[in-house]
């Protein structure tokens, strides 16, 4: 038979990020059940105490973004007991939130944020891909469940995971919504975003701000310029290149046209 | 062909759709809410219908050729086998109020999807259960060039609709009708048949819709100056400062036809439903192949749409890909014109003169 | 013929070819029959993958319902397909496509040009012409691959080049070790010159990686011989094999409707291929 009734081989390594993608593989109540009856959790901390690091590993998830040199060293370790290993969420994907950070030198912004900096050994803001070879991205800011639900699936199946890969555009002209960068002139990063949300932000009426982070190839520089025409001021558009995703050449090229991503350590 | 030509005053008009709402789905140009423009949505009351409208976002195909809709879901059974159910049916809708360029926009997808011999069976579905009323514009948007692609302001052809109102003002509509399905439905309404003078005021209004377009193409070289430049700069340039790659200009083309399509599985990988959606030639991995992509720069895939569209659609289909409804620059975040780019290599062959660059 | 149109199709044998590549011969389990001609393709597919293009190659036995697909594992549908076990099933549609000029080949020199798995689709039309061997003149075959072990077909090689029928050149990149094939090394174009062909009436038929097909080709047009009588096979993602979908147009050519044999001349006026 090719349906195999095999458990996954479930793990789940947090770093530096805010959990939500966590909250979001707890929360995947639709298909709790489905997903108790083909997933063994062997590591995934918020969920259930103890279990191995060691593996062996089906399916890795990787939450949160690289910030501290332990992570590195464990994420390395994870990668060789795991099949297959996918960066879940904006930060494990392309820095997210934590990568705004890259763009003030390091010692200013941990002076900033603690008193006594003696025992904060922080480093630059790195995606997963940086360090280990991923086996696909579930984006998303939490991570997209119709991504997560096509992992579970096809690692099932036997067969590699195909994620969503087109722009915000493409949900908002499926579900017919009115463009708000051109019926308002807002600016909308939906064009040079990845889709998966269902264009949630424009369905309410509210531009796309890049939370799922740059599609690939995006030409974030032609949508800057755009936005530089439309009015908006030059920190605004380094800003919306930055938030999200700016350890991707991608939209670090949109965001260079406007100010210096690079800063000392 | 059966064809007839009656004038039906506007109230007469909404009444007859009222009586057709008992039977079919009607769909028509609304005013969204909240500041959006018109967009073909299914009707409650005639009330709601938007009839002055030019340029609706999605076009009305997309009741014909859903952006994203169910193949058939395939089941396996328990001993090894295979249970595939396909759609068998659909509602029967009424299009309403759709304008030329939309008209011609399906007759383009009819030859796309109803090959002989090769009918896509969901579009068939979908096609026989509707029933196609045109409504010709009585005004013309700026990005309008559908009098250059021959397929406006007024529809040509005797096909593929059932009926075609013009509004002729106080005297109401002139509606010709094509096929016996129109004309029974029609015949409860005991309207006046249609005179010359109807026919004449109707070629009046014609002839200054004409005077107001404001965009225009020159077709006469077009196929083989386009398949000529395929090296043209005018790609590159536009498709590196420019072209996003968002595919809003496809997605909102009314004849654009490419589609994926997509497995999704239960958990017990018992049940699979698939999908097909709207893909679109400027994204990224619409040409890729284990090992290849085709199209990986994005000036092959700028040019790709609009060499499609205004040449080789031409040896593919007889007709141009392209309708003229001004839809793929309304919607371009950047402002990207095909026209622009067409003009753009028509000057660098010397067969168009800068100036009257409209 | 309405479409999409599924057959289901049960897996009779499994012949490995290489390490990644197998030949698998498959029978409709409607017990209809299944005709087809060499260079043509069936869309092969399970519940959960898709489907993926795969051309035929063997020749069509009339009645049986049977075909022959030599398939490398690399995507999702082929991988699966690696696990069938003898008697699971498929989901196929076709035959699609235009397949190679046949009738062009009477009275003819005819050359074959494959590289690696590109000898798959010409199998076919190898064999129905030793079967119809008194319509054509020459007949010649030049296969090259990497290396031995990427030879597909290696039973079908050892027959040919010790048959009268036709003459054969088969090359590798690297000679890795002996066997029972008589190996020169060097790209398919090194072997080109001077082969026992009428370049003014000579059929060439190419199938292999876009790159080979284009140096194949313009040899081929610089030693002489009729460029519309070069064609060559043609690869492109497909969705549906009947010209709907969109993905494997070339310029105004649909890859599934209009090839995916093509006459050089035809295809290579369009941009996007590295003809």
């Amino acid at each position: 038979m090719l349906v195999k009734k095999k458990k996954l081989r479930l793990g789940v390594f947090k770093y530096s990020c805010c959990a939500g993608c966590e909250f979001e593989l707890i929360y995947f109540q639709k298909y709790i059940r489905e997903t108790f009856d083909n997933v063994d959790i062997i590591y995934f901390r918020m969920a259930k105490s103890g279990g191995s690091e060691e593996g062996p590993f089906d399916l890795v998830l990787i939450d949160g973004a690289i910030t501290e040199a332990w992570q590195v060293d464990q994420l390395k370790r994870v990668r060789q007991v795991a099949r297959f290993l996918l960066p879940i969420g904006s930060c494990a994907v392309n820095g997210g939130i934590p990568a705004i950070k890259n763009h003030t030198s390091e010692l200013d912004m941990e002076k900033r944020v603690y008193q006594d900096i003696t025992h904060v050994h922080s480093i630059k803001t790195h995606p997963v891909d940086d360090y280990v070879q991923v086996d696909g991205y579930i984006k998303g800011c939490p991570m997209g469940r119709k991504d997560l639900y096509e992992a579970f699936t096809s690692l099932l199946l036997g067969k590699r995971p195909s994620f969503v890969n087109y722009s915000v555009c493409v949900e908002c002209k499926i579900k017919g919504n009115t463009c708000v960068l051109i019926s308002y002139g807002w600016p909308c990063m939906g064009p040079v975003t990845n889709g998966g949300c269902g264009a949630l932000c424009p369905s309410y009426n509210r531009a796309c701000y890049a939370c799922w982070g740059p599609m690939e190839d995006a030409n974030a520089p032609a949508l800057a310029r755009q936005f530089e025409k439309m009015g908006l001021a030059p920190d605004d558009i380094f800003r919306r290149f930055t938030q999200y995703g700016s350890t991707k050449p991608e939209f670090r090229r949109g965001a260079e046209l406007y100010g210096s991503t690079t800063q000392p350590f | 062909m059966q064809e007839q030509a009656f004038i039906i005053e506007k109230d007469q008009l909404f009444s007859w759709l009222e009586k057709l709402q008992q039977e079919f789905l009607l769909i028509g140009p609304k005013k969204q809410e909240e500041g959006g423009g018109v967009a073909f949505l299914p009707i409650k009351s005639v009330q709601e219908l938007d009839l002055n409208y030019t340029l609706t976002m999605m076009g009305p195909q997309i009741y014909l050729y859903p952006p994203e809709e169910t193949i058939c879901t395939v089941w396996r059974k328990d001993d090894g086998g295979f249970e595939v159910r396909m759609r068998e049916e659909v509602p029967r809708q009424v299009l309403f109020a759709v304008r030329s360029c939309d008209l011609q926009a399906i007759l383009v997808l009819d030859k796309v999807f109803l090959r002989p011999g090769l009918e896509d069976r969901n579009y068939r579905l979908w096609r026989e259960n509707t029933l196609l009323i045109g409504l010709h514009c009585s005004s013309i948007h700026p990005q309008c060039f559908c009098a250059s692609m021959g397929s406006g302001p007024f529809f040509e052809p005797r096909q593929g609709y059932d009926l075609l109102l013009t509004d002729l003002g106080q005297i109401g509509y002139l509606a010709e009708t094509l096929g016996e399905r129109a004309s029974s439905l029609l015949a409860a309404l005991k309207a006046q048949p249609a005179t010359q003078t109807h026919f004449d005021q109707k070629r009046q209004i014609g002839h200054y819709l004409l005077t107001q377009f404001q965009k225009s193409i020159d077709t006469t070289h077009l196929v083989e100056v386009l398949l000529k430049n395929q090296d043209h700069p005018v790609w590159s340039q536009t498709a590196d400062q420019r072209c996003l790659s968002c595919t809003n200009c496809t997605k909102v083309c009314p004849t654009c036809f490419c589609y994926n399509t997509k497995d999704t599985v239960s958990f017990d990988l018992v049940r699979c439903e698939r999908t097909r959606y709207k893909d679109s030639c400027q994204e990224l991995h619409f040409a890729q192949v284990h090992g290849a992509n085709f199209r990986s720069t994005r000036s092959s895939r700028l040019r790709q749409f609009v060499t499609h569209k205004l040449a080789t659609w031409v040896e593919q289909f007889g007709c141009f890909g392209c309708v003229g409804c001004g839809r793929c620059m309304s919607w371009c975040p950047t402002g990207i014109d095909l026209t622009q780019m067409a003009k753009e290599i028509m000057v660098s062959e010397g067969l168009y003169d800068r100036r009257r660059q409209t | 013929m309405d479409n999409p149109h599924y057959r289901v199709a049960c897996l009779l044998d499994v012949q490995p070819e290489t390490e990644d590549t197998s030949s698998y011969l498959f029978v409709l389990e409607d017990g209809g029959d299944f005709q087809f001609s060499p260079g043509q393709f069936n869309m092969l597919g399970l519940p959960g993958t898709e489907e993926a293009a795969i051309s035929f190659s063997s020749l069509a036995a009339a009645g049986s319902g049977r075909f022959t697909h030599t398939i490398r594992r690399v995507g999702n549908v082929t991988r699966l397909i690696g696990e069938l076990e003898i008697g699971q099933r498929v989901m196929v549609r076709g035959p699609f496509g235009r397949g190679w000029p046949i009738e062009q080949a009477v009275g003819c020199d005819v050359l074959l040009v494959a590289g690696g798995l590109g000898l798959a689709p010409l199998r076919p039309f190898l064999l129905y012409m030793l079967e119809n061997r008194g319509q054509i003149r020459n007949l010649v075959l030049i296969f090259g691959a990497r290396t031995l072990d990427d030879m597909i077909f290696q039973i079908d090689l050892a027959r040919w080049q010790e048959q009268d029928e036709i003459s054969t050149i088969y090359c590798v990149d690297h000679l890795t070790r002996e066997s029972n094939l008589r190996l020169r090394t060097g790209l398919v174009t090194r072997f080109m010159d001077g082969l026992d062909l009428d370049p003014r009436n000579t059929l060439a038929c190419i199938c292999g990686p876009e790159i080979m097909m284009r140096f194949v080709a313009r040899n081929l047009a610089l030693q002489g011989y009729r460029q519309d009588r070069i064609y060559l096979s043609m690869e492109r993602r497909m969705r549906c094999g009947t010209a709907h979908c969109g993905h494997c147009q070339i310029g105004a050519k649909f890859v599934c409707q209009d090839g995916p044999v093509f006459s050089y001349p035809d295809i290579a006026r369009f941009a996007d291929t590295a003809l």
